[in-house]
């Protein structure tokens, strides 16, 4: 690619012009190249003075003292962490139990009932509460060992994760409207977290995971989702807030 | 406020300073206010996106250092992609292109302040000389977010033909700017 083209789509990235494939390509491409990156922030600063001849506005009081609410009060730590900070710690289990149903599109013969974490999805603007529960779900199967997590998306919709022993990822998908993409990513307990793809808005979607990332794959670990601009994470980490988190159990 | 001085409080916020980033508060919001209600037209939304976008500035600051932007620059950045995914998410796509282009056609009157600015008067120079409808449809993609996809429909352009116009369009821009 010669440099013009780069520098011409590194503009229309800026200004979010590409379609989702081509958004996603340049993603990818973004990830392993620092010189591409630059030729973004190359773009955004050219651009910049759209913004910045705008005059000057004032926001409410109240919006600083919301800002600090929210990132100051409430346990968190003063540090602004290195991995998105409404990650909770905490993944036991819950004394309490409901049943719920499920819906997931796969033709397997057995049918097993497995135990997974839920925590309530927060959106966007608060802090996060998780409350967890087990919930008894009827998951399909297929008869070798596998690792599973529960995600719940929405009222009515379960996103279902299995790893199988080929270092295959299926999950499930979350319907959602507008452009922006729910990623999932592996939060090791110390690095920083891998994606596992994005989470497609119907059907569901099988990956395979390079060895690197699969071996870190194992039962306790924490997933979670974050919303993401289509295409998923600009940067390779998260840029968007979690939404859901979960942990892969062995069954 | 000078960018070395920007830059030398987010560094601060990256460690965790929470005077630091009440201080880059105060010296930014009203730029960063202004972005989010010129794209989202509702104070409400925008106070929303606004406390968004300082609270992934506080958890991401660690990472300004590794672009090579001005602090401002990177910060507008956080916000306007908060800003237009809010605006996507929230409305019609149709509604979306629409608040868009009520943006940029008051932004073709850009106000004095702007114009006595070097690098503000030079965009909007550089917007001219790309012609029409280009330098609208760059305002329109900036403030609003648009595809080509949305933009080849609106303006009932095959979209092949509009990419590969407005990638000449864009490619004269830069060409301009950097003159």
């Amino acid at each position: 690619m010669s440099v013009s083209e780069t520098d011409t789509e590194a503009m229309e990235y800026a200004l979010g012009l590409m379609d989702p494939e081509e958004r996603r390509a340049f993603q990818a491409d973004l990830l392993d190249d620092p010189d591409l990156a630059d030729a973004v922030w190359e773009a955004e600063e050219l651009l910049a003075p759209l913004a910045v001849a705008l005059s000057d506005r004032k926001p409410s009081a109240r919006v600083l003292k919301r800002i600090e609410e929210r990132l100051f009060v409430s346990g968190d730590t003063a540090a602004p962490a290195r991995r998105p900070r409404s990650m909770p710690t905490r993944t036991g289990l819950a004394a309490w139990r409901s049943t719920a149903s499920l819906f997931f599109t796969t033709t397997v013969a057995a049918c097993a009932v497995i135990a997974v974490l839920f925590a309530r999805p927060e959106m966007v603007l608060g802090p996060p509460q998780v409350v967890e529960r087990v919930v008894e779900v009827e998951v399909p199967t297929p008869p070798t060992a596998q690792l599973v997590a529960g995600l719940p998306a929405t009222g009515d919709v379960v996103v279902l994760v299995r790893v199988s022993g080929e270092n295959e990822i299926t999950v499930t998908a979350w319907p959602s409207e507008g452009p922006i993409d729910h990623e999932l990513w592996l939060v090791p307990a110390d690095g920083d977290p891998q994606s596992l793809g994005l989470i497609a808005k119907s059907g569901q979607r099988t990956n395979t995971l390079p060895p690197t990332v699969a071996d870190q794959l194992a039962s306790g670990a924490t997933l979670a989702v974050t919303v993401e601009p289509v295409g998923g994470s600009p940067t390779g980490q998260p840029t968007g807030d979690v939404v859901v988190t979960g942990t892969l159990t062995q069954i | 406020m000078a960018d070395h001085e920007l830059e030398k409080l987010l560094s601060r916020v990256a460690l965790g300073d929470r005077a630091a980033f009440a201080q880059l508060y105060q010296r930014t919001n009203g730029k960063l206010y202004a972005v989010c209600l010129r794209i989202l037209h509702d104070k409400e939304e925008a106070e929303d996106a606004l406390q968004d976008s300082y609270v992934k500035v506080w958890r991401y600051a660690e990472r300004y250092a590794a672009t090579r932007a001005a602090p401002l620059t990177w910060m507008i950045a956080i916000t306007r992609n908060l800003a237009i995914d809010r605006l996507r998410a929230r409305r019609a796509p149709g509604a979306a292109l629409d608040a868009a282009e009520a943006v940029a056609d008051s932004a073709m009157r850009p106000d004095e302040k702007a114009m006595a600015k070097g690098e503000a008067s030079r965009l909007v120079g550089c917007l001219k000389e790309i012609g029409e409808p280009h330098g609208r449809l760059v305002r329109i993609a900036y403030f609003g977010g648009v595809t080509y996809a949305a933009l080849a429909e609106r303006e009932g352009v095959p979209l092949g033909t509009l990419k590969s116009r407005m990638r000449r369009a864009l490619a004269a821009l830069r060409e301009c700017l950097l003159r």
